[in-house]
């Protein structure tokens, strides 16, 4: 009962700690969605651990809001900028997990991988990215702006093959880049209106729940 | 990613024990000095003569006069602690009856609602978010009130509270012959003697000499509860932010028991309740949560009177404490086990934020009427 006055501590490392486990659910699921988009695994093997593990880090973002907002109200001003890091990294930790998830969609959905070169190419992106996504939590751990800045570097360069194999299958003269074309400008609308959707929940749903309307009506939320 | 900013932000908080044993050194000397200011303040009073003193506090032997008196002082000292701190001292130097305190005890309770309403409406442009705290806030203006209404008239027809601090002080003191051997007592009197030795080679008249004790009684008990508050906010940061996040999902005797330690390790129900508001505003804490961390605040910040009582000889000083504390607790006995009755200053709370939102004035109009207006009234017209 008395745990809570024994264990040594701020509220700040439990928010490092929970974020620690984030990324580590992160990467299992971007695993998970990358073994059947790339390396060939039944998708409905897999569904039910990437959606709990998916889940997990919505709760835990959830988690971490709640944790800073008590730290920020006890120890005032002082430790804002790092409150306020945390809100934000927390989004983006819990946005992998999203789309990681959204890549395992395709999968469920197309069923089979892409041949040849492009699924060499996906594969080595997968043995790179899967690392880095833990290798992120030990690098804000650390503390270390020289590790920070290869990794930087390293990101860069990924995100710009990425946007360099988008532009050369959309310029392609096959069938499939019209069909994909459509769906990454539908992806680019849904994610427009998420977003919209996000500042104006704002202002009905209490912080802990901002991002997640669909799970508590407004009023729940309000203390009616 | 890690910024830069964010990674300078996020320097190792934890004190050191070096720090935490200074600290603590700190504590103990600045409880020494607020029991010395206690002291002072008693002999300063003294040192006026009865009759300024009568003059003085002429129509707190009305209780409803005694009972605004005490909200008033909390509202300009913006501490219950001082107002409370300051009557046991009165009490103790034979200026105020246990009787005549006790309504004051009570108003100071009412008065310190205020800060955590203040703190408030700093979310008032923010309509939902100002809902909620302002709904946190008032339920504990609601509570206190509620308390009062009920036990105020019960202590007047029967002085039950009053019998019952003097049977219990009877067991550390001399009920019977009005002594209280306090174990700090020795200690106490020393460092008020030094300065009242000081005060003492000031030329001028006796009751000059008077008044400046209890300027210094004053405005030491005033400095050193702010210090203590201070001081401690750094010591018990961590343990409170854990005991808050325990809080988080759960209602019930825990979140008495959060706010009754939290409220002693910092000596200031202001405090331990302010820092619910930010909470109950985003909507993390819920009212229903939030509520006995409140109430266990009225209990916690009992301490107080009860170490200031440590300063007084006469054990009238540690009765109307006693008094303090168990006002506090029969508030909580009454309505907290009954669940109707526990939802009554949540529902009161509720009604008057829903009003707050639509009209904001209100809310000033709330603050100023029930803590100043109405309290300053009672007072001009019952003198």
């Amino acid at each position: 009962m008395f745990k809570w006055l024994r264990t040594g501590g701020d509220g700040l490392a439990e928010v490092e700690e929970t974020f620690a486990g984030m990324l580590a659910d992160d990467r299992h699921v971007f695993d998970l969605a990358m073994s059947a988009r790339v390396g060939g695994a039944d998708p409905t093997t897999l569904a039910d651990a990437l959606n709990r593990t998916e889940e997990r880090t919505d709760e835990a973002e959830r988690r971490i809001r709640r944790l800073v907002l008590v730290h920020a109200s006890v120890h005032g001003a002082s430790d804002i900028p790092a409150c306020l890091m945390y809100m934000s990294i927390a989004k983006d930790a819990e946005r992998i997990a999203d789309l990681a998830k959204n890549i395992f969609g395709i999968a469920d959905t197309v069923g089979t991988p892409p041949g040849g070169a492009l699924r060499e190419d996906l594969a080595r992106l997968w043995d790179t990215i899967s690392p880095m996504i833990t290798e992120a939590g030990s690098i804000l751990a650390e503390d270390d702006r020289r590790v920070a800045q290869t990794f930087v570097e390293v990101a860069r360069d990924l995100q710009e093959h990425a946007r360099q194999q988008i532009d050369a299958l959309l310029r392609s003269p096959d069938e499939v880049p019209q069909a994909a074309a459509t769906v990454l400008t539908y992806r680019h609308l849904g994610r427009i209106v998420a977003n919209l959707l996000n500042i104006v929940s704002a202002v009905i749903m209490p912080l802990d729940r901002l991002d997640y309307p669909g799970e508590s009506s407004a009023a729940d939320a309000t203390d009616e | 990613m890690s910024s830069p900013a964010g990674a300078a932000a996020r320097a190792p908080r934890d004190l050191s024990t070096d720090e935490r044993i200074i600290r603590l050194l700190l504590l103990l000397v600045l409880l020494y000095l607020f029991l010395v200011a206690v002291d002072l303040l008693g002999a300063g009073i003294a040192g006026l003569g009865e009759e300024f003193t009568d003059r003085l506090f002429r129509g707190v032997g009305n209780p409803l006069s005694a009972l605004c008196v005490g909200v008033l002082a909390t509202v300009l000292a913006q501490s219950s602690s001082v107002t409370t701190a300051t009557i046991v001292g009165l009490v103790g130097a034979g200026v105020l009856g246990v009787g005549d305190a006790v309504p004051m005890i009570m108003g100071a309770n009412i008065g310190t609602t205020v800060t955590n309403t203040l703190a408030s409406v700093g979310s008032i442009r923010r309509p939902e978010e100002f809902r909620r705290a302002f709904a946190g806030a008032t339920m504990h203006d609601f509570f206190n009130l509620a308390s009062v209404a009920i036990l105020l008239p019960i202590e007047l027809a029967t002085g039950i509270m009053g019998r019952l601090a003097v049977v219990l002080s009877d067991v550390v003191g001399d009920a019977a012959g009005g002594e209280f051997n306090s174990p700090v007592r020795g200690a106490v009197a020393a460092g008020a003697g030094l300065v009242e030795s000081a005060v003492a080679a000031v030329p001028g008249p006796m009751r000059l000499g008077a008044l400046l004790l209890l300027a210094a009684g004053l405005g030491l008990i005033f400095a050193t509860l702010v210090a203590i508050t201070k001081n401690m906010r750094v010591v018990v940061a961590g343990p409170a932010e854990r005991s808050l996040n325990a809080v988080l999902g759960r209602s019930g005797v825990l979140g008495i028991l959060v706010g009754t330690i939290l409220t002693v390790s910092v000596q200031s129900s202001s405090i331990s309740t302010s820092l619910l508001i930010p909470m109950i505003a985003a909507g993390v804490l819920r009212l229903e949560n939030a509520y006995p961390v409140t109430l266990g605040a009225n209990v916690g910040t009992t301490i107080t009177a009860l170490l200031a009582a440590l300063a007084i000889p006469q054990i009238a000083g540690l009765q109307i404490a006693l008094v303090h504390l168990l006002f506090n607790v029969a508030g909580i006995l009454i309505f907290y086990p009954v669940p109707y009755l526990r939802r009554l200053p949540l529902r009161a709370a509720r009604a008057v934020a829903d009003h707050a939102v639509t009209r904001r004035t209100m809310v000033f109009v709330y603050i100023i009427l029930v803590f100043v207006v109405a309290p300053l009234s009672v007072i001009v017209i019952t003198r």
